[in-house]
């Protein structure tokens, strides 16, 4: 049985196809402007690195921002729903969800079946969400892929005060005109910078985890990460 | 697409009249001088009986419903909380108050001409922004007497012969206030048959409230926030509590014949403060999914008083007169009127949010829901405080809780789409399907 999901992300659209349930093809745009157009570039892709065409296709799922836009679709799932299913079909011990979206920070506890007990959303606010980590790497002019990498290389995180994510790319500002931004670039092994926005972006995901009553163990499900992913392969 | 429809349903025979209620307050309060007559403006929560002592042309305005019907006016009310903003007050402040300062300082009435300037204020000091509410509005209009009654005395399980004696106390100086501002005699007549009014309202209210335990409920929430409304305006009046009354009784009709107010009711729910005004629609949303609001605390017990009735339920609260109180004097009349407010669920919540969460944890069971809506209102910190502890606690009674960030009445702080998707992952985690 050849399943599709498509997941229409504020940011980016990713397909996946599936047979009986193994991976065997995906796709991804940028979301755009004209996100249904993006959609049918990542479908086709998709199916191109599949090695089928529509007809194949058995049952299509569309969630994300998205959804209601989605092409060839059948049904949409909300985006807390498809996080809790498919997080449990891959890892069926989790019970705890964290997804780090693009504008969107999710915390969501479910049972062992994937059906959502409790979730919370971050709010008016992009603290903890994929867009200000993309805001943070061009504020230090390296790419995402980058600021994950040299975050973990850090021995000695730079704290950061602020709790808003406007107010925190301000401090990046500051803080790279002192030695710190010379660091990186002169001595690569030592990132404090990096690492010390990492552990804001986590402390923002802890406590929306706290607010939806987390269980471990917890899946942490992030934009950059499936970038790394679909990179690495 | 909605799901099948299972029950019959039909708008409610009163509306009309509901409607014409509300339109007869905004406009005499407007005309109350062209008839010879006084006008006050005060808060929600005042002592409203007490002004009618000076006649049966004495017409108000209060603030807070006023304030919600400009928030429903979205170009209006942008216009107002701009205007505030520019006379420098903060933006963080109750959301009623800003618009109703914008109201004034435009000098634009909601419903057309200039906003009719109140001949004396009577108010009490329920919260922060109440307490200095008509003072700013007395900064803005000078010249205005204004009286407060200090009603900080704690939740109503622990009142006191000395608490009721402070109100009480003020009650009685405010009256003597009243008369040498306005230059009348007061009837205590008059303030009799206002208490027995109210007390007769509020508890109809209550009553109208608890036949929504029916299933299918007979009303729901969107429309009972045009019902309640009226007990805000004028809970003391006649035309309120005949009202009542006839709406009671169409309930209990719709009741008796399986009415309801959503056809395809398959989800009970419960909401919490009040709801970004503005934005409605939400409300017509769930109903896609079948999902009923059958009404909140802040719905049920901002104007109903209730009681626990022998069988252990909620129900409306017994009135003097259906306990053969005859009432006598001024003073018997003052107490009656404070016992019966501070008894109002409402206000207990002030105090603390572990008042509040029983109360709504006993919403849940006794109305049979299957989930609850919190507003978390950045308009309102009076009606909000304490909203988290609320949602642990309905978690741990074992209710599903979503929560959205909203303003009651600032259109710039909501975000109804978001909200949609969060109403739909909820309803996923109800297994509530459209």
């Amino acid at each position: 049985m050849i399943t599709v999901g498509i997941d229409m992300g504020s940011k980016t659209i990713k397909v996946v196809v599936l047979r009986d349930g193994e991976v065997i093809g995906r796709g991804i745009e940028l979301a755009g402007f004209e996100s249904r157009e993006a959609a049918e570039k990542a479908f086709d892709a998709a199916l191109q690195d599949a090695g089928i065409s529509k007809a194949d296709i058995d049952g299509m799922v569309a969630t994300g921002a998205g959804r209601k836009n989605a092409p060839h679709t059948d049904r949409d799932i909300t985006e807390v729903g498809g996080d809790a299913k498919g997080v449990v079909t891959l890892y069926p011990h989790a019970r705890t969800v964290i997804d780090v979206g693009a504008e969107e920070g999710r915390a969501i506890r479910c049972n062992e079946e994937g059906k959502v007990l409790d979730f919370a959303l971050n709010e008016k606010c992009a603290a903890g969400a994929g867009a200000f980590t993309e805001a943070m790497s061009r504020a230090l002019e390296v790419s995402v892929e980058e600021l994950g990498q040299m975050s973990l290389r850090s021995k000695n995180p730079t704290p950061m005060n602020a709790q808003c994510a406007v107010f925190a790319e301000s401090e990046v500002c500051l803080c790279s005109t002192t030695r710190s931004r010379r660091k990186i670039f002169r001595e690569p092994y030592t990132t404090p910078l990096p690492a010390g926005l990492f552990l804001w972006l986590a402390r923002s995901g802890s406590s929306l985890t706290w607010c939806s009553s987390a269980e471990s163990p917890t899946t942490r499900v992030s934009s950059i990460l499936w970038r790394e992913l679909w990179s690495a392969r | 697409m909605a799901t099948k429809q299972k029950y019959e349903t039909q708008p409610l025979k009163c509306w009309g009249r509901a409607k014409e209620i509300r339109e007869n307050f905004y406009r005499d309060y407007a005309q109350a001088h062209e008839k010879g007559g006084l006008r006050w403006a005060g808060g929600a929560w005042t002592f409203g009986a007490i002004p009618c002592g000076l006649g049966d042309d004495v017409w108000s305005i209060t603030s807070e419903p006023y304030a919600a019907s400009i928030a429903a006016n979205k170009e209006f009310s942008m216009r107002c909380l701009e205007a505030t903003e520019r006379a420098g007050y903060a933006r963080d402040l109750c959301s009623y108050m800003r618009n109703y300062w914008g109201s004034v300082i435009l000098n634009e009435y909601l419903w057309g001409g200039p906003f009719p300037k109140p001949d004396f204020i009577w108010q009490d000091h329920i919260c922060c922004s109440h307490a200095k509410w008509y003072q700013v509005v007395c900064d803005l209009e000078p010249g205005i007497p204004q009286f407060c009654i200090d009603v900080a005395v704690g939740p109503y399980n622990e009142i006191t012969e000395n608490k009721v004696d402070y109100i009480v106390g003020q009650m009685h100086d405010g009256i003597a206030w009243l008369e040498k501002v306005t230059g009348r005699a007061y009837d205590d007549e008059k303030l009799i048959q206002a208490v027995h009014n109210e007390c007769r309202s509020t508890a109809l209210w209550a009553e109208v409230c608890t036949l929504n335990k029916a299933i299918p409920a007979p009303l729901e929430e969107k429309t009972m926030y045009s019902l309640y409304v009226l007990g805000t305006l004028m809970k003391h009046s006649k035309i309120v509590a005949d009202f009542y009354e006839e709406l009671r009784d169409e309930v209990r009709e719709r009741v008796a014949n399986q009415i309801a107010a959503v056809p395809n009711e398959q989800c009970r729910l419960m909401s919490d403060t009040q709801p970004p005004w503005g934005f409605l629609s939400l409300f017509r949303y769930l109903e896609k999914f079948g999902a009923v609001s059958i009404g909140s605390l802040y719905t049920f017990g901002l104007i109903g008083v209730w009681e626990v009735k022998p069988d252990g339920t909620w129900g409306p609260r017994t009135t003097p007169q259906e306990q053969g109180v005859d009432i006598k004097t001024r003073d018997q009349a003052l107490r009656i009127l404070t016992d019966w407010n501070l008894s109002k669920p409402e206000w207990q919540h002030f105090y603390s949010p572990h008042l509040k969460t029983d109360m709504m944890v006993r919403i849940a069971k006794e109305w049979s829901l299957d989930g609850v809506m919190l507003h978390y209102n950045r308009g309102c910190e009076g009606l909000t405080v304490g909203i988290a502890e609320n949602r642990l606690g309905l978690i741990e009674a074992g209710f599903p809780v979503m929560t959205f960030e909203g303003n009651m009445g600032d259109e710039r702080e909501f975000d109804l789409h978001k909200t949609m998707t969060r109403v739909d992952a909820f309803m996923e985690t109800l297994g509530v399907k459209k």
